[in-house]
């Protein structure tokens, strides 16, 4: 038996009402809910709700606590699977891409020039995985859409979203405040091309960064609901 | 002390062993089994199954699958190898600690 329209509604009322916005919580509760819902048959799914549902969560801050919760421990899955990726990196054979990022970087140095150099791997390295992750939150968003889904967004992909825009911010940051405001840019230009050993370094780890964040976002990331 | 303070440290067990004997369930299907088995003694509430199950889920003793039903997905657990193994030494364990109250708390019964 499916819950009527009536009472899917004040469900989904009172699940948005108590801040679940994201796919994961939002259908695990509504799921849990409705079977309670479909069992103990109860005239007033609002006073059920409130006086029956609300308490054994703990109260709407019991629910939030726990969506909360539920957030941090998938974010720190989402960084161990991360720091997996990335050292997996520097044993055998994927050793091979670290030292093909250092060479391509430093051929690129002499080739092309410093400053083509840096910010085309910063580029490829942090901003490429940020586009492709946008997309994906905006198709993800689309099709949740077209399906009628009352929520928007996945706290997996949130998790993600943070992890890929973590480096682009903190660019942004030093780019524009640090350098600038502390260091002084001609400083900063006249150390960068004094120690190219760092320069190399900062554009492979960029390199390596990305690669890390496009293989977990293939990994992990819901670019499309999966409709049963 | 009540029932459920004590309920709450085992509960982590009492996921295990249940998803040991059922090979997946779900949320409310758990808190309706030990409802089930214990004639209403014990009562799991929500608010402490849901972090056990994230919990466990995070440290990959639990693996998760989705399903359609009543048009309305559902979210099934169930044990990992880990998980398997996690759950036999958390029995073990219990079972010993309650052995042992047993004998603290009834020492005619625990020497027979």
């Amino acid at each position: 038996m499916s819950l009527t329209t009536e009472q899917h509604d004040i469900l989904v009322k009172y699940l948005k009402g108590v801040g679940i916005g994201h796919q994961e919580p939002f259908e695990e509760f509504y799921d849990h809910i409705a079977t309670a819902i479909e069992k103990d048959k109860p005239e007033d799914v609002s006073t059920y709700l409130r006086e029956v549902i609300q308490p054994s969560f703990g109260g709407a801050k019991g629910i939030k606590k726990i969506v909360l919760n539920q957030r941090k421990a998938r974010s720190k899955m989402i960084w161990k699977r991360m720091k997996e990726i990335f050292f997996s990196l520097f044993g055998w054979p994927a050793i091979g891409i670290v030292m093909v990022s250092f060479i391509l970087v430093q051929t690129s140095f002499i080739q092309l020039g410093t400053k083509f150099t840096i910010v085309a791997t910063l580029a490829l390295g942090f901003l490429l995985p940020f586009i492709i992750l946008a997309y994906g939150a905006i198709s993800f968003h689309r099709d949740c859409k077209r399906n009628n889904r009352n929520y928007r967004n996945s706290d997996l992909n949130s998790s993600l979203m943070l992890l890929v825009h973590l480096p682009f911010s903190l660019m942004n940051i030093f780019g524009n405040l640090i350098v600038p405001v502390v260091i002084g840019r001609d400083v900063f230009k006249h150390f960068i091309s004094e120690n190219i050993w760092l320069s190399t370094f900062l554009c492979a780890f960029a390199l390596l960064y990305g690669f890390t964040c496009l293989k977990l976002t293939k990994e992990q990331f819901i670019f499309k609901l999966e409709v049963a | 002390m009540s029932s459920s303070k004590l309920l709450k440290g085992s509960l982590a067990t009492i996921v295990l062993k249940l998803l040991e004997e059922n090979e997946k369930m779900y949320g409310y299907e758990i808190t309706q089994r030990v409802k089930e088995i214990t004639a209403g003694e014990f009562k799991i509430t929500e608010g402490a199954l849901y972090p056990t199950l994230h919990k466990l889920e995070a440290e990959g003793m639990l693996s998760t699958e989705t399903q359609k039903v009543d048009n309305r997905i559902r979210k099934y657990y169930s044990l990992t190898k880990e998980g398997n193994a996690e759950a036999q030494t958390k029995v073990a364990e219990l079972e010993e600690f309650l052995l042992n109250l047993q004998k603290l708390l009834n020492p005619k019964l625990g020497m027979g």
